[in-house]
């Protein structure tokens, strides 16, 4: 679980920043809407050539996750949100194994499905299935923001940096939720990396 | 004392002398002692230099006391100022200076002006040679057997420089120069790169004063992840035209010109590391038409190969007898297979490479103009080493419009990629170019960065000039060097020893030897004393010995990135053995011979930590095969 405070932070780099790629995770951002409505990102990490981000538009939070600028899935919430105070939260699910495969040798475990639940004040508003997702490695020169955005939007339609919030964010959570193999998953892998070895 | 124990015991003390390199100190004053503006040498073996007794006189009434300051702390006299330059990702054959089709003028005009290099080394990748080149140790002595985006936390691989490694920043910094780092930093911990710090491990934490430039392998040039010393900037926000490779030589050209105004006599040092030619290829507009315009890629790699080894034979930077390697048939296609769609998109690649490393080479130029401007070019040493590491082949064999497609294992077809086509290089894309261009940059050796054991992926161009010092303008040099040959190198022309102690920490031994001896036309064929140095990158190794060169053969191409880890290092690799004192190339393997070459046999010569080679997956990691001067075991 990761949590901050609201504050406008940009700049941290993958190295120090929570890791979604290959697992479950929950972002949850309780953020005050001013009269006369708001705009500007919560949180992102990446920008043109991968990653995500969750942002208002005309008041409306979205959530994009873009595959490698190859594709971007959006959530979107159809309503405006209210003056006030809110919470917005992007839930997903990854099917799969994660990264422990790769100690197997194995690459099955990166890259799989996954479904994405955008939800407003324990609402769902909007839910798509990702057929593929980034398994291995987002933009090292983009960065996790809150706040606002660095270096290149994660959709150039939508924005473009720094997008400064507009309202105020008051604490922005992250709970990671990697998969753990096993018994079975790892009897599996282990005679499959054994029958490789003995194919060699 | 027996007679046994006293030669021994001279013996040690002449090797520690022969070792450390260090010359009897003799501090060295100007001015009155005491007065504003004298200054002192220092003994520079243990840094920083102890404080300054008061040398006044205190008395109860502050008129009658008489005051002293601490002197302010120089080089040796006649030390140069020096700029290192290093570009990234550029083949021992991209660059005209030696005998590529992509104009480099600077560095043209840095080799007529002095010195060329060519039998030059880097450790095949970026962070391993960077280390390497500021602390004048071996890669994995200094934390850096890989790049720091894969380290782990094993002893030569974690991706720390460690405090016994003092930088050439910091050498420099305590005796008295001005420092400064521009452009790419990749020898800081992954961890410690955020606004949390510790900022230790920054350019300003090694000891270089001013850090302008971006943390990690490589950033977007249009809209990078940019700091001023350890602060984000974001200068390029409103400013659509702004690129880093032109911002980066402003700030350079700013640090010097301000330091020059206000204080002429300050010595300086900078380290100019420009993300060129590393993906992303971002240069500007203006430089892809001017290169277009050339046609320079028009008929092909394979045709470019026979061009650039025409034009190397020409300029005389391979000997007359080298052989051209042959073309990678089983990996690589030739351009005569090709599509013309394919054609009409790798032409395009290789311009925008082309362009951006022209771009690159122009800007350095503005930098070294500036020195000139200040009246300062004939007692400036200026070192540029024409790449990191080979061509990189990271581009996956069609190129890529998106780097980072290739590092999640996503190669596009080039009917996909051609929406980019007209894009390729501005900031919607972050391109690389197709891998057969990669083999062709380095001509006429065999395969490209990441792979240490050919020289495609460690032999890099050099020029030095330094015109108070180097007479033999235009003069060309053959002998076997390395970049941890540098700091040595550096050391000896400024006269400052090698720290035996920094901050109270013993300092390990350089690894490399200075490659000053060969600036006099005199000693333009002396023997190289670098006899003997290990490669390995990834689990591939080579061994460099005094004329031969035991290079392992890759069992994976670089460009596959996601290929099945290989279990056992040790035993995966086949090796191959060339005389590379008549075999340029690497051409003929003659470990199989009968010539006497067995890559089995054993040399151990005298007084020689012995190492193996066949032991340890990670090689190199021994320091004995690092830092020893002398045998090896090739095989156990």
């Amino acid at each position: 679980m990761f949590t901050y405070a609201g504050e406008t932070v940009t700049g941290i780099p993958g190295g120090a920043a929570p890791k979604l790629l290959n697992t479950s995770y929950t972002i949850t951002a309780d953020i005050e809407v001013p009269q006369g409505g708001v705009e500007g990102i919560v949180h992102t990490n990446g920008g043109r050539f991968g990653g995500y981000g969750m942002y208002l538009l005309k008041s409306k939070p979205v959530f994009v996750w873009n595959l490698l600028d190859l594709k971007r899935v959006r959530w979107e919430s159809p309503e405006a949100l209210a003056p006030g105070k809110h919470t917005v939260v992007f839930d997903f699910k990854y099917d799969g194994l994660g990264f422990a495969t790769l100690a197997f040798n194995n690459t099955s475990g990166i890259g799989r499905m996954g479904t994405g639940v955008l939800k407003v004040d324990g609402k769902v508003v909007a839910t798509q299935t990702m057929d593929r997702t980034v398994p291995l490695l987002l933009p090292w020169d983009e960065t996790f923001d809150i706040g606002a955005d660095t270096g290149t939007p994660v959709d150039d339609h939508d924005y473009q940096v720094p997008f400064k919030f507009t309202g105020t964010i008051d604490k922005l959570t992250i709970a990671l939720d990697p998969p753990k193999l096993t018994p079975e998953d790892e009897k599996k892998l282990s005679d499959a990396y054994r029958a490789a070895q003995d194919g060699q | 004392m027996t007679t046994g124990h006293c030669v021994v015991l001279c013996a040690a003390l002449a090797a520690a002398i022969v070792l450390t390199g260090v010359p009897s100190f003799a501090q060295h004053i100007t001015g009155t002692p005491g007065s504003p503006d004298a200054t002192t040498t220092i003994d520079g073996r243990y840094l920083p230099p102890p404080p300054q007794a008061f040398r006044g006189q205190i008395e109860l009434n502050a008129d009658r006391s008489k005051p002293a300051w601490p002197m302010r702390v120089v080089p040796p006299k006649g030390a140069p100022n020096i700029l290192l330059i290093m570009t990234d990702d550029v083949g021992f054959a991209a660059p005209s200076t030696f005998g590529g089709v992509i104009p480099t003028p600077v560095l043209d005009r840095i080799a007529a002006n002095g010195l060329r290099y060519t039998n030059f080394h880097s450790t095949s990748l970026c962070s391993p040679t960077r280390a390497a080149l500021i602390t004048g140790r071996n890669h994995h002595a200094v934390g850096f057997g890989v790049v720091s985006d894969r380290s782990t936390g094993f002893p030569g691989y974690n991706s720390v420089i460690g405090k016994d490694n003092a930088t050439i920043g910091r050498i420099l910094l305590e005796n008295g120069y001005r420092t400064s780092w521009f452009g790419k930093d990749h020898n800081t911990p992954e961890w410690v790169a955020s606004q949390a710090g510790p900022f230790d491990q920054w350019p300003t934490g090694l000891g270089f004063e001013h850090f302008y430039g971006f943390v990690g392998g490589d950033t977007n040039q249009w809209q990078p992840h940019l700091f001023n010393d350890t602060q984000a900037i974001y200068p390029y926000v409103g400013h659509p035209t702004w690129n880093l490779t032109t911002a980066m030589a402003d700030d350079a050209i700013h640090w010097m010109k301000e330091l020059n105004d206000i204080d002429p006599a300050m010595p300086f040092f900078l380290h100019y590391v420009p993300g060129g030619t590393h993906a992303p290829h971002h240069p500007t507009p203006e430089w892809i038409e001017k290169i277009h315009t050339m046609h320079l890629f028009d008929n092909g790699w394979n045709a470019l190969r026979d061009t650039i080894f025409a034009n190397q034979k020409k300029l005389g930077v391979i000997p007359q007898d080298a052989k051209l390697t042959p073309w990678p048939d089983q990996l690589l296609k030739k351009w005569d297979m090709l599509t013309t769609e394919e054609k009409k998109l790798y032409i395009r690649q290789a311009e925008v490479y082309a362009a951006y490393l022209a771009y690159t080479d122009h800007e350095i130029g503005r930098v070294i103009q500036a020195v000139e401007d200040m009246g300062k070019l004939d007692n400036t040493l200026i070192i540029y080493i024409s790449g990191d590491n080979g061509a990189s082949a990271e581009g996956s064999p069609n190129g890529t419009p998106n780097e980072l497609l290739q590092f999640n294992g996503i190669e596009l077809p080039v009917a996909e990629q051609m929406q980019w086509y007209d894009a390729w290089g501005n900031d919607q894309t972050y391109p690389h170019f197709a891998v057969a261009w990669s083999w062709a940059f380095d001509t006429p050796y065999k395969w490209t960065k990441q792979i240490p054991s050919f020289f495609g992926g460690t032999r890099q161009g050099m020029a030095i000039s330094w015109p108070a010092r180097i007479a033999d303008k235009g003069g060309i040099r053959w002998q076997f060097h390395h970049v941890i040959d540098i700091v040595p190198t550096i050391l000896e022309v400024t006269g400052i020893p090698a720290p035996v102690m920094v901050d109270g920490i013993a300092q390990k031994p350089i690894d490399g030897v200075s490659l000053a001896y060969a600036f006099d036309k005199a000693n333009a064929d002396a023997p190289s004393p670098h006899k003997i140095q290990y490669f390995e990158m990834a689990g591939v190794q080579g061994l460099y010995n005094d004329g031969w060169m035991l290079s392992a053969v890759p069992v994976r191409p670089p460009w596959e990135l996601l290929g099945k880890a290989i279990l056992d290092p040790a035993s995966a690799y086949k090796f191959e053995l060339y005389d590379v004192r008549h075999d340029w190339t690497q051409y003929t393997d003659v470990a199989a011979g009968d010539d006497g070459a067995d890559v089995c046999r054993v040399r151990e010569e005298p007084g020689a930590a012995a190492g193996c080679l066949g032991d340890d997956a990670r090689g190199g990691a021994s320091p004995e095969l690092g830092g020893g001067p002398a045998g090896v075991h090739l095989c156990g």
